[in-house]
């Protein structure tokens, strides 16, 4: 038994340096989530053994500016609070290029290391609008966290990968359908990765996406505070994962991604 | 968590879903079970929402898990009113006689109603004699649930498949009938879920379970391993509500 897996039967930290969820969120949605405070959610970290969570605010599914501005004001505050622990995504809409490229400079500036995109708000991720944030992304080597569902949206991807190589997209929810598809992306793109979370937690999927698009371009992500932090780790260890591709799991991929040092908080 | 006896309350043998290729055999839950610690559990036979020969896939059952006693079955049972099946109260004594841990319902691929005037004389023989009732959410909604707890208040009835979505209505079923169970296996992976029910009262309500085959044990594992919830609670979950459930069965 491997040691991450014995320490997951007991409730210990798991002993992994610098385990890097790159999907979270802040904040309320639609339907009830007890205890959505920061420092629950890094409460529930340090007992998991979590080093960092890269969040977006649930108003990344807004669709208008002050929804989204109010949201990326919630996340710098938490990562004003737990400097280190969490790490935000900012949000945009493609109807203003010019407010794009401003909240893009504000939030670099105030930190965020990542744009998260969710196409539930009515914008798909090719529409033209958005070509200024392709424009920073490449430039700055940024990840680009985008919602996915196994449809048309991973083509939308995989076109912008080609176009914009500095750019480090990541694929979230892979293998919620058409697993095939997801790794056909990420196979064909090199700045092209994918992350795990699924609320159901299909058996054997993890190992198929590892195998399949290699250990080095699968993320983990939680999609906290949607699903528990531990739901979707426990998921992760007990697959069938040698113990380094369980390590670029849960770490060395998404430092490299985020082009940060291995960390760890302990 | 070691020191805690798991009991799988939401797990299933014999054949995944059409296409897979995948038969789960005995041999391979218990290979499960002993990398993840988990020391029983309750099994129902195939997939949930296929059309199924119910005394041939509980035989199956009946025959898979015999002679290994941490495997508790659930078969399968529906009304008789096709009288293709036993009566109800032989398909209940028939499960009770081969050791059942509980009763599967699965009214739409089964083809039957809950309401009384098709499944009232089912419902009794279970009530008689206090065989818990399993159901998935995508067969029974809550609403049907909250609707037969509310009729056979002295029949336990163990509700699986609950999104995480759902916790609105979750927590006012479970406050609001004392006989329904919520089995903690995926999809229900709510961030903060065990907590939040505890702290409404409920730790004698919820039974681990991991919707093995389907999901990835581990997943539920950790969800309890890691709930920031005392001991003596994570033990009532890990197992002791379902071995209460048991022992109050009219055998």
């Amino acid at each position: 038994m491997s040691a991450a897996l014995a320490a997951l039967r007991q409730g210990l930290p798991i002993p992994i340096p610098g385990i890097f969820d790159v999907h979270g969120h802040l904040g309320r949605y639609g339907f009830a989530i007890p205890g959505t405070d920061p420092p629950l959610l890094v409460g529930q970290m340090d007992r998991l053994g979590v080093a960092r969570i890269a969040v977006s605010h649930m108003h990344c599914m807004k669709w208008d500016w002050e929804s989204l501005v109010w949201g990326h004001d919630r996340v710098r505050e938490a990562m004003e609070r737990h400097p280190g622990r969490i790490l935000g995504y900012f949000s945009v809409l493609p109807d203003d290029g010019a407010r794009i490229r401003g909240e893009a400079q504000q939030r670099l500036g105030e930190g965020f290391r990542g744009i998260k995109l969710h196409n539930g708000n009515g914008y798909a991720y090719d529409h033209p609008g958005f070509e200024p944030l392709w424009a920073i992304a490449h430039e700055r080597g940024l990840p680009v966290l985008f919602h996915t569902w196994g449809g048309p949206e991973l083509d939308q991807i995989g076109a912008l990968a080609a176009r914009w190589p500095g750019m480090r997209a990541i694929a979230a929810h892979a293998g919620s359908q058409n697993v095939e598809a997801y790794l056909r992306l990420a196979q064909a793109h090199p700045n092209v990765f994918l992350d795990t979370c699924l609320s159901k937690s299909p058996r054997g999927l993890v190992e198929r996406l590892v195998k399949g698009a290699g250990a080095h371009k699968i993320l983990w992500g939680s999609d906290a505070h949607f699903f528990s932090l531990s739901h979707q780790l426990g998921k992760a260890i007990a697959s069938d994962l040698t113990e380094e591709e369980l390590e670029a799991l849960l770490s060395g991929n998404a430092q490299r991604v985020f082009g940060g040092p291995a960390i760890s908080f302990r | 968590m070691d020191s805690v006896k798991l009991f799988d309350a939401q797990a299933a043998l014999g054949p995944c879903a059409p296409g897979s290729g995948v038969f789960i055999s005995a041999d391979d839950v218990e290979g499960q079970w002993r990398r993840l610690g988990i020391s029983g559990g309750l099994f129902r036979y195939g997939v949930p929402n296929r059309a199924a020969d119910l005394p041939y896939d509980n035989d199956r059952l009946y025959g898979m898990v015999e002679g290994r006693p941490g495997m508790v079955p659930c078969p399968a049972v529906a009304p008789s009113a096709g009288s293709e099946l036993p009566p109800e109260g032989t398909q209940v004594d028939e499960a009770l006689r081969r050791g059942a841990g509980a009763a599967w319902i699965r009214p739409e691929p089964d083809a039957w109603s809950t309401e009384p005037w098709c499944a009232d004389a089912l419902f009794g023989a279970l009530a008689d004699r206090k065989l818990p009732v399993f159901c998935q959410m995508e067969q029974v909604a809550l609403t049907g649930v909250g609707e037969l707890a509310e009729r056979y208040p002295g029949l336990p009835f163990m509700v699986s498949g609950v999104p995480y979505t759902a916790m609105r209505s979750v927590v006012a079923l479970l406050k609001a009938f004392s006989n329904i169970y919520l089995c903690l296996g995926s999809p229900w992976c709510v961030h903060g879920g065990i907590e939040f029910l505890i702290g409404h009262g409920l730790a004698s309500r919820l039974l681990f379970g991991t919707g093995f085959p389907e999901a990835e044990a581990g997943a539920a594992l950790g969800y309890l391993a890691y709930a920031d919830i005392p001991m003596p609670e994570k033990s009532l979950i890990a197992s002791e509500n379902f071995a209460r459930l048991a022992a109050e069965i009219r055998r």
